[in-house]
């Protein structure tokens, strides 16, 4: 018998980090296809822009620390594409660079880098961006009508469907419109087929689990119905409410951040499923139409909490599990 | 190894600590309200500045006086109406010279009397204090305090108004979210890092140039034996 020896861990996951940092380029990639096809080459500019700025922090911050930068780690180009699909298509370069600045240099590296950190860098960069720009933030240009890529915008810029909800209206567009992404909201959250697709790639490469979307949108689906923003009642709110806004696109790329979140399965469920109320208050109560960056990073300090929960928990039903099977009390260390 | 490089650097470096990374005013977290809160203007750190500079100093004064003529368990309330006496002086005084900042200040002029730097560096005086070893501690806390304000209000007042003392200066970039408390923590966090850095460089630099000076010596001194 041949012994070969390695460092631990011992017990590992087929998935490496360059994996699913990949799958999810590959998902973000078809958003910003989608993008391109209705605004023109500027989305491209600005995914690359940011893509850039990020690298290049990542990699200052890694030197400032005296580490080595790890090539084949794609964080902060996953960091970087995100980032210009949650705001307007015609917003300006700059603050997509700061942004991605603040998304590295404050949320990222103070905190050891990639799986170090406590807070996820793209919802903290936007929502730095939001507090700093809120109204550019947040007025969108008409869908398809191609931008300049260069220059200020001429076009007059609308509010989403969001905003709308917010002051308790109801959202003027058809079922096909929002399938299709055909009204103006954030670049990568409203082509509703596509982000379902990116769903469905992501969950089948094992990238992220089915559990944690599914409770975050049926949470915020049973609280729309149950409180609804619209006159329209109750099922068409739910659709409203999953369609306006960053919901989609945060429920997928955000909340499915494997570093940010909780380890065990149940403790990820009881994650999504607060997540979910968390934004709804949001939504209900806060100062801005799009609260869920800032309930992700409020939920993003306590998953410690539901770690420590998820383990007591865990530790019981084996206990439980073994006093059954033996039908003898199991000290308690077990 | 020869460490006088070491000594002399440690020496220096104390300052800079003093004024930075062990100034009580962030290590502690004493004054950090102020630091966080109502570092938004140059203006608005020179009237913290010199209000910290009249309470802490008048307050260590009386607390000298109290530690000599005064039972220990009176001392407390004597420093406390002292500094409240001195910060109502003061606020009068700055109501002249600014009396926009002041208004705009809020209630951190008034909490200046009861300031953690002054109240627990004054209560930790010992019996019969010699009183220049402890004005010049006083006088290096007001310092370090000011050094960190000035600091934090230069980069919050550019980057989130565009001016400087007031005054409109071209920025590439207005950033509003620089003045609101948060990026004060975040601030305050950044400026230990980079002096904790800064001092662990340069006494890098001092310990290899004294053990580069010791081998060159050693190896003279043996070929002088040969």
């Amino acid at each position: 018998m041949q012994l070969k020896q390695y460092p631990a861990p011992h017990i590992r996951n087929s998935q490496t980090t360059r994996g699913v940092m990949a799958d999810a380029i590959a998902a973000l990639s078809f958003l910003y296809a989608m993008a391109y096809y209705y605004h023109g080459p500027r989305p491209l500019v600005m995914g690359l822009g940011s893509v850039a700025i990020c690298l290049l922090c990542d990699v200052l911050c890694t030197v400032i620390a005296r580490r080595r930068y790890n090539l084949s780690d794609y964080s902060a180009v996953v960091t970087g594409m995100i980032l210009p699909l949650m705001m307007p298509a015609s917003v300006d370069y700059r603050i997509v660079a700061v942004a991605g600045i603040f998304a590295i240099v404050v949320a990222k590296a103070p905190f050891g880098g990639v799986g170090h950190n406590v807070f996820n860098p793209a919802a903290a960069g936007f929502s730095f961006a939001a507090i700093c720009f809120g109204d550019a933030l947040f007025t969108y240009p008409p869908a398809d009508l191609k931008l300049p890529l260069w220059g200020s915008i001429e076009f007059p810029l609308t509010s989403s469907p969001a905003f709308v909800l917010r002051l308790g209206g109801t959202p003027n567009y058809d079922s096909m419109s929002i399938l299709l992404g055909k009204y103006p909201g954030p670049m990568g959250a409203t082509n509703i087929l596509v982000l379902v697709a990116c769903l469905i790639y992501l969950v089948s490469r094992g990238t992220i689990r089915w559990s944690m979307p599914l409770s975050f949108f049926a949470t915020v689906g049973v609280l729309a119905f149950a409180f609804p923003r619209s006159a329209a009642g109750g099922l068409a709110s739910v659709v409203y409410e999953l369609a306006s806004g960053l919901l989609l696109f945060g429920g997928i790329f955000l909340l499915g951040d494997p570093v940010t979140t909780p380890k065990r399965e149940m403790s990820k469920v009881a994650f999504a499923v607060t997540s979910g109320v968390m934004v709804m208050l949001f939504r209900h109560f806060g100062n801005m139409e799009e609260g869920i960056t800032f309930a992700l990073l409020v939920m993003n300090a306590a998953v410690w909490g539901f770690d420590m929960a998820g383990e007591y928990v865990a530790r019981m039903i084996r206990r439980r599990k073994l006093e059954t099977f033996e039908g003898a009390k199991v000290p308690k260390k077990v | 190894m020869k460490l006088s490089k070491v000594r002399r650097y440690r020496k220096k470096s104390k300052l800079i600590a003093a004024l930075f990374a062990h100034s009580p005013a962030v290590m502690i977290g004493l004054c950090l309200p102020f630091l966080i809160a109502a570092s938004v203007s140059l203006r608005a750190a020179a009237t913290l500045s010199l209000e910290l500079l009249a309470v802490h100093m008048g307050s260590t004064g009386v607390a000298l006086l109290a530690s000599y003529y005064c039972p220990r368990r009176y001392r407390l309330p004597v420093i406390v109406t002292a500094s409240t006496l001195l910060m109502v002086v003061m606020r009068l005084l700055l109501m002249v010279l600014y009396p926009a900042i002041v208004d705009s200040l809020g209630i951190y002029i008034y909490l200046m009397a009861v300031n953690g730097l002054t109240l627990t560096q004054t209560r930790a005086l010992e019996d019969k204090a010699k009183p220049l070893p402890v004005l010049r501690k006083a006088i290096s806390n007001v310092l370090g305090f000011s050094a960190i304000m000035f600091l934090l209000s230069l980069f919050r007042e550019y980057w989130g108004s565009g001016t400087l003392w007031g005054v409109p200066v071209p920025a590439p970039v207005q950033l509003p979210g620089v003045l609101v408390p948060f990026f004060g923590f975040i601030l305050v966090g950044f400026l230990l890092a980079a002096t904790n850095l800064i001092n662990k460089k340069l006494l890098g630099l001092a310990i290899r140039e004294s053990a580069l000076r010791e081998a060159r010596f050693t190896v003279v001194d043996e070929d002088v034996q040969l």
